[in-house]
């Protein structure tokens, strides 16, 4: 849905102009759990869909009227067409003679940017980005993994190192990366994941009075189960960069890349393969 | 003769950095075009914070709500 209807500019348009959009995650992924007054207006939009037999399922666009009734659904199978979901828009501004949402109701209703700054004072924020290259367009994933101080202060050189000094850095600082280096898509848990190598050597590459520069290199072989009874399972070598302020000293750039990424899968027996790119960045 | 060490080490350092930016460089631009294939669109439709509120908005306003339920998180691609 994100990246088909719900990109579709026509669907943007109808959505945005005639009603007022919002989107709901059912298990609160990621996310600060709901009320229980939220979930119970769910339960009740649910209950009344069933039982006036409107086909549903936990991925659904659901039209409700401004008196709470359920006017229409549709479930992903169909909605994730625009030619599916263009209709169901089209139909109900047209049944209930909608006009256009002014731009002051918009601007009262529209969500607040969430709020992104580290849950910790020192902690660090690093972003991780997949992406699949082949087999459909499933957009990117985009994760924030906050490094704790110690954490992110194992990527400095050893106090006095020089230029060609290498070390690695703790396996369970790259394997919280490295857990989120799966493609985007509708199998989503982390928690299913699990590192089966995660390394990460930095090497000081030069220094200068002010800053030093280092170079990271690291291997990942990640499980990632995709239904049972196949199991997934990427690999990837990463190449990177870094910055460090000496002076205080602190972390001013943090890059890394996976080279020759590889999602494998299994189909009835036979192996699927595609290529994947994942790329991290310490947000400034 | 130490003239000449010192003129080589300068110009071994200035090399090294030289390869390090590059190196700085070519990864950070591999990163942008991954970052690239992100999808935004969806992003443009002026989401409501939650279901209480969007259910406020449609009584405000007299329309109705677009509800769209999913698993995962759409924020992060993981859905």
């Amino acid at each position: 849905m994100r990246v088909s209807s719900l990109s579709d500019s026509r669907v943007i348009d109808l959505v945005s102009k005639y009603f007022v959009p919002v989107s709901v995650s059912r298990d609160d992924y990621q996310r600060e759990p709901r009320g229980e007054d939220e979930k119970a207006e769910l339960l009740r939009l649910d209950r009344e869909r069933a039982r006036r037999g409107l086909k549903g399922g936990n991925v659904c666009v659901f039209i409700i009227a401004a008196n709470g009734d359920v006017l229409a659904t549709q479930p992903v199978q169909q909605a994730y067409k625009p030619e599916n979901l263009l209709p169901l828009l089209q139909s109900t501004i047209a049944d209930q003679k909608l006009g256009l949402r002014s731009e002051e109701a918009i601007e009262t209703s529209v969500a607040k940017p969430a709020d992104a700054k580290p849950k910790s004072e020192s902690g660090r924020v690093i972003h991780i980005w997949t992406s699949l290259d082949s087999g459909g367009n499933r957009g990117l994933s985009n994760d924030r993994v906050e490094l704790t101080a110690p954490q992110w202060k194992a990527f400095l050189p050893p106090t006095g190192a020089k230029a060609g000094t290498s070390w690695d850095i703790p396996d369970e600082i790259a394997s919280k990366l490295f857990q989120y280096g799966y493609p985007p898509g509708p199998q989503w848990m982390t928690k299913d994941c699990k590192v089966l190598k995660g390394t990460l050597k930095a090497t000081l590459a030069a220094v200068s009075e002010e800053e030093s520069s280092i170079e990271l290199s690291g291997e990942m072989i990640l499980k990632f189960p995709v239904g049972k009874p196949t199991e997934g399972r990427i690999t990837a070598h990463f190449v990177g960069t870094g910055r460090v302020d000496r002076r205080k000293p602190a972390l001013l750039s943090l890059e890394l890349v996976s080279e020759e990424a590889e999602y494998v899968w299994y189909w009835q027996g036979k192996p699927q393969q595609r290529k994947l790119r994942i790329a991290m960045e310490l947000e400034r | 003769m130490y003239r000449g060490n010192l003129l080589f080490v300068v110009a071994l350092a200035a090399i090294l950095v030289s390869v390090a930016l590059s190196d700085e460089a070519a990864i950070h631009k591999q990163i942008e075009r991954i970052k690239d294939n992100e999808v935004k669109a969806w992003r443009k439709i002026p989401w409501t914070a939650s279901l209480l509120a969007a259910r406020r908005a449609s009584e405000r306003e007299k329309r109705p709500v677009f509800l769209f339920t999913y698993d995962g998180n759409i924020e992060t691609g993981r859905c």
